[in-house]
């Protein structure tokens, strides 16, 4: 039985791109789903799992429609979902009357529920969210009932507000695998055979700038000898953490070729967080606002501290009001406020010193 | 420095005028209007220079004041003085014609430049304000003023300095400010790009209410339709209802002309029976007559024939009657049938056209119901489309680059204050110098009856006489001007690179004679240069005294 896993596609969101990339965004996420549903057709792939937050708020009947298209397209494959937190049943919830295709089957009971496909020899389990939060780990108390060879879970959650996951638990469940979403940042998945697997699938594509790696789906196959599992790339963009550390002789000018630079080795397609570290010449401020060559820089922390030998300039001054005030910050943290207070109050005394 | 030797060539009543002076105290005795305080401001405008002043207050001035009388032209003077063992002449001309300064170093002979600023190193870069704060004092303004307290605080931010500088505390302080000013200004920047989005979300969540009431209304018009439909319908169908019954019996207009027939029948059958009864009575009389037992057989047949001839008379009416009832029948019948045959043409008429109404209101009915059903799914749409947009703005997370920015405003603020309490600290040590220095004055002035003075940072001063402290509006006025000197004279030692002379002018009239001999022993025993203006005759004489 061959799968494939997806989770938090976010449908409808509108991810922050930067300058080049925002108007196409949220149509890329649509793209990239229907691209997995290609992949789907392609391989003659048995079961979809969508692992929740198929869309990033309440969906809109249009947008069903659009994705019930999709999966009306497929011949072979079934699609079983559950909807997570952000895509949650609301009183009003389309989820509630839709229609869906006949080869779509929504788990969407606010308690657990299983689906049986015996030409398969697979069981699929799951609930939906009724409210956007749940704090009570409601899959501690799941188990598989063996109604089929082989017993999927569909589950959302694993933090403090969004059914909190205690992995031990559900290694007990008796399930063959255990599709996770609501999880948006991906490791590294190794391909593997295993008697059990729990994984989260992370973002198809990522939402949010804190989503960083390779986002893609899973792909998995489950037959008597175990569960085997393989992570596919397949998002378009990638939000890539960069920091560059500085030096004194760095000023504006340098830095913007040295990040344009990096932003073409790393691929112009990706989107760019940045911070920067390390001791800038005293003198220099960056002006960050005129970094972005490409358009594709989310946001630039400017965390350079101005490179000052305090020790000496307090030697040096001994008894005056700069020596005094230096000596008033001794011992500070590097990272904290007081520091950058000491550079604040430095540069201003020695501005103004004749 | 030392002054040497002051020329005047024309200021205020001076003109043509030599001093001489040299190290240690000078005592200029004159009287009233002697001209004392010209020659204080002379020095003074020698140091510092003398501007005109401009407007109402130049009248009032010094540059109008001192100007002389008989030759404006040669508002002019000269200066010899030694500074660092070396000696210069400083001339200048105050008109406003040949105004010029020059300094000369007598001993090479270089040329040094006032304008570039080498007199004011060689003062050791007093400005006029301190000059007139420490070392000179005038009458009646014994005081020193607030510029000495900022003086002192920037001496204190700069106290020991040896490299890098001299230290602007305002400056430092001015400069953070403006800092701290720049980093609101982006945070509220950053603000206004997040209301903007805010503003956004709202104005599409505005467009979309107005959507949903448009819709509403909509929705409540189609309500009315469809209950006008309804009605519509209700009324064709009980109308075609009637027309359906109507055409099953036909309503009885007219009586029909029956009733007349039977009245024509009775006529006839009672006439045919008379006419059989009198047939038969006639016959009977005959019958009767041929037996001659029966004599009254004649009235018998008499009857006979009047009842046949009543008889015979009845049919014939009757007969009149029928005919006359058959003709208006015929009529009756021609006429009701052709009413009839028009009347049952109508009928289906409408009611073909009351059915084709009803279907009509049908079909409006379904078209309401859809349309209905359309409206409540495009409101239901706008809803959960509203209802996002809501959360979306709810959902407001503060960015990094926003933490960010706060922390620098919250260092720059630490900043500011931590600058202030190092100022504050150094200035305590200055406080105390000062404390010290000016004590151990007062203590020589008033011959060990103050020995401690403390002035505060605001410049509020109270003296300790060995048993309690006494805040300085308790005092005498003589004790105050002490107080106030010995301030001057230990802020002059403080702040001064340079020791200036000390010039005094009318300053020890309220001192009592111990004091005042006190004071001069003090000034002195400094070695300082002083020159004492007075118009009394006590300094004179105790310097002499002690010579």
């Amino acid at each position: 039985m061959k799968f494939i896993h997806i989770a938090d596609v976010h449908l409808g969101a509108a991810p922050d791109s930067g300058k080049a990339y925002s108007e196409i965004r949220p149509k890329e996420l649509w793209d990239t789903l229907e691209q997995v549903i290609d992949v789907c057709e392609r391989e003659k792939t048995d079961l979809l799992l969508i692992a929740g937050d198929l869309f990033h708020r309440q969906p809109l009947l249009r947008e069903l429609k659009e994705v019930n298209y999709m999966f009306s397209r497929l011949t072979h494959t079934k699609v079983v979902l559950i909807a997570g937190n952000h895509d949650y049943i609301r009183r009003d919830s389309y989820y509630r009357t839709f229609q869906w295709n006949q080869n779509v089957y929504p788990l969407f009971g606010e308690e657990m529920e299983y689906i049986e496909f015996p030409e398969l020899q697979t069981a699929v389990y799951g609930f939906s969210y009724y409210t956007k939060e749940i704090s009570k780990a409601r899959y501690d108390e799941v188990y598989a009932c063996h109604m089929q060879p082989f017993e999927i879970l569909l589950a959302h959650g694993g933090d403090e507000k969004h059914i909190p996951i205690h992995r031990e638990k559900l290694e007990s469940t008796g399930f063959d695998y255990i599709a996770l979403g609501h999880i948006h940042k991906t490791e590294e998945i190794p391909e593997t055979v295993k008697k059990q697997q729990i994984l989260y699938a992370g973002a198809l594509e990522p939402v949010d700038k804190n989503d960083t790696g390779i986002h893609g789906y899973i792909e998995g196959e489950i037959n008597v000898q175990g569960v085997r599992t393989r992570k596919v790339a397949c998002a378009k963009r990638e939000y890539v953490p960069l920091t560059v550390t500085v030096d004194e002789m760095q000023t504006s000018g340098s830095l913007k070729a040295v990040l344009k630079k990096m932003v073409e080795e790393k691929g112009v397609e990706n989107l760019y967080k940045i911070v920067l570290t390390g001791y800038r010449d005293a003198d220099i401020t960056f002006d960050t606002s005129h970094m972005d060559s490409y358009g594709n820089m989310i946001e630039i922390l400017d965390k350079t501290r101005p490179l000052y030998d305090f020790a000496h300039l307090a030697e040096e001054n001994g008894q005056n009001l700069l020596g005094e005030y230096i000596r008033m910050f001794q011992g500070c943290p590097e990272n904290s406020t007081e520091y950058k207070a000491l550079c604040a109050g430095v540069e201003a005394i020695l501005t103004n010193m004749h | 420095m030392i002054i040497k030797e002051v020329y005047i060539k024309n200021f205020g009543k001076f003109s043509e005028q030599h001093f001489q002076f040299d190290t240690g105290v000078h005592i200029i005795y004159g009287e009233n209007e002697f001209g004392k305080s010209t020659l204080v401001a002379f020095i003074r405008a020698m140091l510092f220079g003398m501007e005109r002043g401009r407007g109402k207050a130049a009248a009032k001035d010094d540059f109008s004041r001192y100007e002389p009388w008989d030759n404006p032209n040669y508002y002019a003077g000269s200066m010899r003085f030694s500074c660092g063992g070396r000696t210069f002449l400083l001339e200048r001309s105050f008109d406003r014609y040949t105004k010029h300064a020059s300094l000369v170093c007598e001993d090479d002979g270089e040329e040094l430049s006032v304008k570039q600023g080498d007199l004011e190193m060689l003062l050791g870069g007093i400005t006029p304000l301190m000059f007139d704060n420490t070392v000179l004092v005038r009458q009646m303004s014994a005081k020193p003023g607030q510029e000495l307290s900022d003086s002192l605080k920037n001496y204190a931010a700069n106290y020991y300095e040896t490299g890098g500088g001299e230290v602007d505390l305002q400056g430092a302080m001015k400069y953070l400010k403006e800092k701290q000013k720049d980093t609101e200004r982006q945070l509220r920047l950053l603000d206004e790009k997040q209301e903007n989005k805010r503003g956004k979300i709202r104005q599409e969540c505005s467009y979309i209410t107005q959507d949903m009431e448009r819709l509403r209304q909509e929705f409540e018009e189609n309500q009315q339709q469809y209950s006008e439909s309804v009605r519509e319908e209700a009324r064709l169908r009980a109308q075609y209802e009637k027309e359906e019954k109507r055409q099953e019996k036909p309503k009885d207009t007219e009586e029909t002309p029956g009733l007349y027939e039977k009245k024509s029948r009775t006529f006839l059958s009672a006439g045919i029976v008379g006419v059989l009864i009198g047939i038969a009575g006639i016959f009977w009389g005959k019958i009767l007559a041929r037996q001659d037992w029966f004599s009254g057989s004649v009235p018998l047949q008499l009857i006979g024939y009047l009842i046949l001839a009543a008889g015979l008379i009845l049919l014939c009416v009757g007969i009149v009657k029928r005919t006359a009832e058959r003709r208006a029948f015929r009529t009756w019948k021609k006429q009701t049938v052709r009413n009839m045959k028009y009347e049952s043409t109508d009928n289906e008429a409408e009611c073909r056209r009351l059915a084709q109404e009803i279907r009509q209101a049908e079909e409006n009915k379904k078209k309401q119901v859809w349309q209905r059903e359309k409206l409540q799914s495009e409101w239901k749409e706008k809803e959960v489309r509203l209802e996002n947009l809501h959360e979306e703005e709810r959902e407001s997370e503060i960015s990094e680059e926003r933490l960010l920015i706060e922390e620098d405003l919250k260092a720059l603020k630490m900043a500011a204050e931590t600058m202030e309490a190092a100022a504050k600290r150094l200035g305590r040590r200055t406080d105390e110098r000062i404390n010290d220095k000016a004590s151990e004055i007062l203590g020589a002035v008033t011959g060990g009856r103050y020995c401690r003075l403390q002035m505060s940072d605001n410049m509020d001063i109270s003296v300790w006489d060995g048993q309690r402290r006494i805040s300085l509006h308790c005092l005498s006025r003589g004790t105050i001007e002490q107080i106030y000197f010995a301030i001057r004279m230990a802020s002059a030692e403080l702040l001064g690179e340079e020791e200036l002379p000390v010039i005094l002018d009318d300053m020890f009239v309220f001192y009592d004679e111990k004091r005042l001999k006190s004071a001069l022993k003090w000034l002195s025993d400094t070695k300082k240069q002083a020159i004492i203006f007075t118009c009394q005759r006590r300094e004179a004489e105790i310097m002499e005294g002690r010579i």
